[in-house]
């Protein structure tokens, strides 16, 4: 009979490869941290690109979930008071940071894949290396920055957009009182914590997979197109499992 | 006489094919040498193994006199600091202007040049290319041809030891072509640097190179003069240098 001893599988290179650029990046920005004007463009593209993208999701979401809780909760019972402060806890913890996190996974993912993919296969990223460029440091350095810095503000903002429409929804379509619906009880500093762990950990690895696959482009524009839909689908991916995870955690430790 | 670039049996693979089988190279420091073969015989290959843009399989790539380790990112940013690369596709940085594109190299690496001496040597190596008055423009709004030339600038605008110029002329009329190997030559010329020229166009290259090597199949078939490669007792070699037979 044959032993094989048990050993702990290596990580797949799509997580190593990405962990490995993430630590490049870091140590790049702490050797040079990029000018103000290439990150303030770059947090405006990030910004621009995806507002109201991310209100437009978050909108109809909040107005579908209130919808369907009004719906719901009437079948059982004739109170709707408690409506208001259970959806804002699950935007401002679930919701709104996971779907802005896959909204700019998909809006700024792509953007940033097919910006270093096309730049990898017409050589541009050989071209800066012979150059003694960094490109890590150059090329994802400010757009790492600026999804770090915009993802938390984006997901404060279409919390905020979501919970307007889904005000919006309980007040006029179900008649839900302003001071009844706007309801924090629910929402504890903890909550916000962990929404905001969220945001800011998916704007930490979204850039960077989507870097990733951008720079591991090959071919002509067919390699381009892999390096786009190879980064939606990581980072989409990623979103979701960061949210399992992080919820997860929470939920262990007692928050 | 001394290398400024050496291969020394380099093997690559790409995607599972065999590109580069044996490669073996020596370009004598100080001249300008022609990389020809027939198109998808490993010219790009060569050259970019030659830049340390590409790490071998196996075989070693020896620069300056120094064998290139490409582990160790101190020596290959003092390697790369002296060499100065035309890529076959440009490889211009879309996002930039004209002057951001050719002071490039300059500013990336501030040991290149003093910040001084960027703007003067930007403007007189786009005099050079006869591309004055470009600077403000962007890559995209310029021809083809234009591009290739900001292509040149931006190899030639530091002070290199080692240029290498892919296809130099591809898709440039007949007389910009040679108003360009006109000026690699002077470059050259003024500088004592290394050269190297890929390039299909044997006429004009016959008038600047002194060596020739001929690439075929992922090897070098052949290195030596043009005369001694229209002798050679292999008939891809001969054929090959034929400017009669490389013209059809
Ligand atoms: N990334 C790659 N993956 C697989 N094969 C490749 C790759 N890059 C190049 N090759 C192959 O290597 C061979 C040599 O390519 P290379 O670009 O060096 O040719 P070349 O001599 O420069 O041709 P040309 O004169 O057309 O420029 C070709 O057959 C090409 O198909
Ligand atoms: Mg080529």
């Amino acid at each position: 009979m044959s032993r094989t001893a048990f050993r702990i599988p290596a990580p797949p290179e799509v997580v190593v490869a990405p962990a490995r650029l993430l630590g490049q990046v870091v140590r790049a920005l702490g050797h040079r941290f990029p000018p103000s004007d290439r990150l303030f463009t770059q947090m405006h593209n990030v910004g621009n690109n995806s507002a109201v993208f991310i209100s437009v999701t978050l909108g109809f979401l909040g107005l579908i979930l209130v919808y369907q809780g009004c719906v719901q909760t009437l079948k059982v019972l004739p109170d709707l008071s408690g409506v208001g402060a259970a959806f804002i806890f699950a935007m401002v913890r679930t919701f709104g940071p996971t779907i802005t996190g896959m909204m700019i996974a998909t809006r700024v993912g792509a953007g940033i894949a097919a910006e270093i993919g096309s730049m990898t296969v017409t050589d541009q990223i050989e071209a800066m290396k012979v150059a003694n460029s960094d490109p890590v440091s150059y090329i994802l350095g400010p757009r790492f920055v600026s999804c770090v810095v915009m993802t938390p503000i984006l997901w404060v903002f279409g919390t905020l957009v979501g919970v307007l429409f889904g005000y919006l929804m309980g007040h006029w379509r179900f008649g839900i009182a302003t001071q009844t619906f706007l309801d924090l009880g629910l929402v504890s500093y903890h909550d916000v914590v962990i929404g905001f762990l969220k945001a800011l950990s998916y704007g930490i690895v979204i850039p960077v997979l989507a870097a990733d696959a951008g720079f591991k482009a090959r071919g002509g524009s067919e390699g381009v197109g892999w390096a786009t839909t190879t980064a939606v689908v990581n980072a989409s991916f990623a979103v979701i499992v960061l949210d399992f995870v992080i919820s997860t955690l929470s939920f262990l430790l007692g928050y | 006489m001394e290398a400024a670039a050496e291969l020394l049996d380099i093997r690559k693979e790409l995607s599972g094919t065999r590109v580069l089988d044996g490669a073996t190279l020596s370009l004598a420091a100080g001249r300008i040498h022609a990389l020809v073969g027939p198109g998808g015989s490993g010219k790009t290959l060569i050259l970019k193994t030659l830049c340390t843009l590409l790490p071998p399989d196996s075989g070693q790539v020896v620069l300056f006199g120094e064998p290139v380790d490409f582990l160790a990112p101190e020596g290959l940013r003092r390697t790369r600091a002296r060499i100065g690369v035309q890529f076959q596709n440009l490889a211009l940085f879309d996002f930039l202007s004209v002057r951001d594109n050719v002071a490039f190299p300059l500013e990336a690496d501030a040991s290149a040049a003093p910040p001084q001496d960027v703007e003067r040597r930007v403007l007189a190596i786009l005099d050079a290319v006869r591309l004055p008055g470009a600077a403000a423009l962007e890559i995209q709004s310029l021809s083809g041809g234009m591009q290739r030339r900001v292509a040149i600038a931006r190899a030639a605008v530091s002070d290199a030891d080692f240029l290498v110029f892919d296809d130099p002329s591809g898709g440039l009329d007949p007389v910009t072509t040679s108003r360009i190997f006109a000026l690699i030559s002077e470059i050259q010329a003024r500088r004592r640097c290394t050269v190297v020229i890929a390039s299909h166009d044997i006429d004009r290259l016959a008038r600047v190179c002194e060596d020739f090597h001929v690439v075929e199949g992922g090897r070098v078939i052949f290195s030596g003069t043009l005369a001694e490669g229209r002798n050679h007792a292999d008939p891809r070699v001969r054929t090959f240098l034929d400017v009669t037979d490389a013209r059809t």
